[in-house]
């Protein structure tokens, strides 16, 4: 699957397709196991985003910044 | 040499001239100073420009040697202009003068607002000004700022980020955001974020990379806020790979920078409200999702059962039809369903129990107990007489045991 490549924003737009799919209902066994794990993996993925961005506010000056790139 | 009132020898005034012009060119009061002034006696001579910078107190003399710095096309006679110039003297006329370094025009409010509006043309007839805009990130990973040191603006947006998203990753890059030298910094400044946003450089760097920016300021009067509107600020604006949001404080006229970002914010602090997502308010609608999925999920089941459990029992009494394969493809959603179990809340682990041992109710051991063999040969299971020959060796394959058979005879059905 290609959860791994989805950013947050798409991930959650996935998702909510996803729920909405298995509330309508009317698919396969096969199809249907398979959106739910889809959307439970997705589901994890977002939780575990939302409490892994780190804390920093990091002031820099103009010519800090600059320097930082060059100093690759 | 000592310059003395008492001394008897007079001083030529050449070696005299020579020692002012010493003094002048030490004296960093006269050094790169900047003057504005008016133009006029604007004249070019043997590659050299010679002018005089004046208004109604003074003026001067002034030289650009070689035509080595830029000149904006519109600097003429009668404009006005800051200049950064050394103070020099010239010893053959004894005549003082500027060397300039550069020389910028100083719009009026009426010049200015005909840029702005020629710019606005220009970049209209390029698209820039209907191009698509770029969507924000939901959850932006590097969010940068430009914006003034120490501003007011800046308190504001890194209160209201960390109130919003106590875990946000915010770099803000310090700028000078009126005056001369603002658009410049603030094309410098986005300039690092092109270069922050771009994943391979991130990595060399060791960063997550930058994927959304906000460059504004607090409110200012129109000349405070102009940088905003310079062809230099917009350019960079439009050569972001992600999403610019212009963040200025003002009500009136919209600015460049505006038209051309990705997102027009009216405050810094909106610009925050529109980047910064309200971590509440995700993790509510994650659960909201949870919920509902598993809910859609045991209903799914619910509804379904009488329906599975049929078709369980018609698979179990079917022991001819590729059992062992059928065998497999359960097993495949017997460990999957358990994968989803762990995964899932309580309530629903409880209806993918039941539907785990439905699924167990289906194994072909099952079958077999109930008195019936599996035949196999060759290491596969036999779903045709065809697969059988005389006198070969087949299995069968009973509840608690296997027999050996030699196959005497086949009589093909109709």
């Amino acid at each position: 699957m290609s959860e791994k490549a989805l950013n947050f924003g798409e991930a959650m737009k996935r998702l909510e397709n996803i729920v909405q799919q298995l509330e309508q209902g009317g698919k396969g066994l096969e199809e249907t196991i398979q959106l739910f794990e889809e959307g439970a993996a997705l589901l994890k993925k977002c939780q575990q985003e939302l409490s892994s961005v780190e804390d920093r506010v990091n002031e820099l000056s103009l010519e800090e910044a600059e320097q930082l790139g060059d100093s690759e | 040499m000592a310059l003395d009132s008492t001394t008897s020898s007079p001083i030529p005034i050449g070696d005299f001239v020579q020692f002012v012009k010493q003094t002048i060119v030490q004296d960093p009061q006269f050094q790169l100073q900047t003057l504005k002034g008016e133009i006029s006696q604007w004249k070019e001579h043997n590659n050299n420009i010679y002018f005089a910078l004046r208004d109604e107190k003074g003026q001067m003399n002034c030289v650009i040697w070689n035509a080595s710095i830029p000149i904006d096309p519109s600097i003429r006679e009668g404009s006005e202009v800051i200049v950064i110039a050394n103070l020099d003297l010239w010893p053959k006329q004894g005549r003082i003068q500027l060397v300039v370094k550069k020389i910028m025009p100083v719009l009026s409010i009426g010049e200015l607002e005909l840029a702005k509006r020629e710019l606005l043309a220009q970049l209209r007839q390029e698209g820039a000004l209907d191009r698509p805009k770029k969507p924000l990130p939901v959850l932006p990973k590097h969010v940068m700022i430009i914006t003034g040191k120490n501003s007011a603006a800046l308190a504001d947006m890194k209160r209201l980020a960390v109130l919003r998203y106590p875990n946000i990753r915010i770099s803000v890059v310090e700028v000078l955001v009126q005056g001369q030298q603002a658009a410049q910094e603030i094309a410098r400044a986005l300039a690092v974020s092109r270069a922050w946003a771009d994943k391979h450089g991130a990595e060399k760097l060791g960063i997550v990379p930058v994927d959304v920016v906000i460059v504004g300021r607090g409110g200012g009067s129109v000349e405070d806020l102009w940088a905003f509107n310079l062809e230099q600020v917009a350019r960079s604006i439009l050569a972001s790979p992600i999403p610019v949001v212009s963040a200025v404080g003002h009500e009136s006229d919209i600015l460049v920078s505006d038209l051309v970002a990705d997102v027009r914010a009216s405050t810094p602090s909106h610009a925050v409200e529109l980047v910064v997502p309200d971590r509440l308010n995700l993790e509510q609608w994650l659960d909201e999702l949870e919920m509902r999925s598993s809910l859609a999920m045991s209903r799914y089941l619910e509804r379904n059962r009488t329906q599975l459990n049929f078709l369980f029992k018609r698979l179990a009494s079917a022991p001819k039809a590729g059992v062992v394969a059928m065998h497999r493809q359960l097993d495949g959603l017997k460990s999957r369903l358990s994968a989803s179990v762990k995964s899932s809340t309580n309530q629903y682990r409880q209806q993918l129990i039941q539907m785990q041992s439905t699924l167990n109710a289906a194994h072909p051991q099952r079958t077999l107990e109930r008195g019936y063999a599996m035949i196999e040969s060759k290491g596969a299971v036999v779903q045709s007489i065809h697969d059988i020959e005389e006198g070969h060796t087949i299995l069968l394959r009973l509840a608690d045991g296997i027999a050996h058979s030699t196959v005497q005879e086949k009589e093909i059905g109709e």
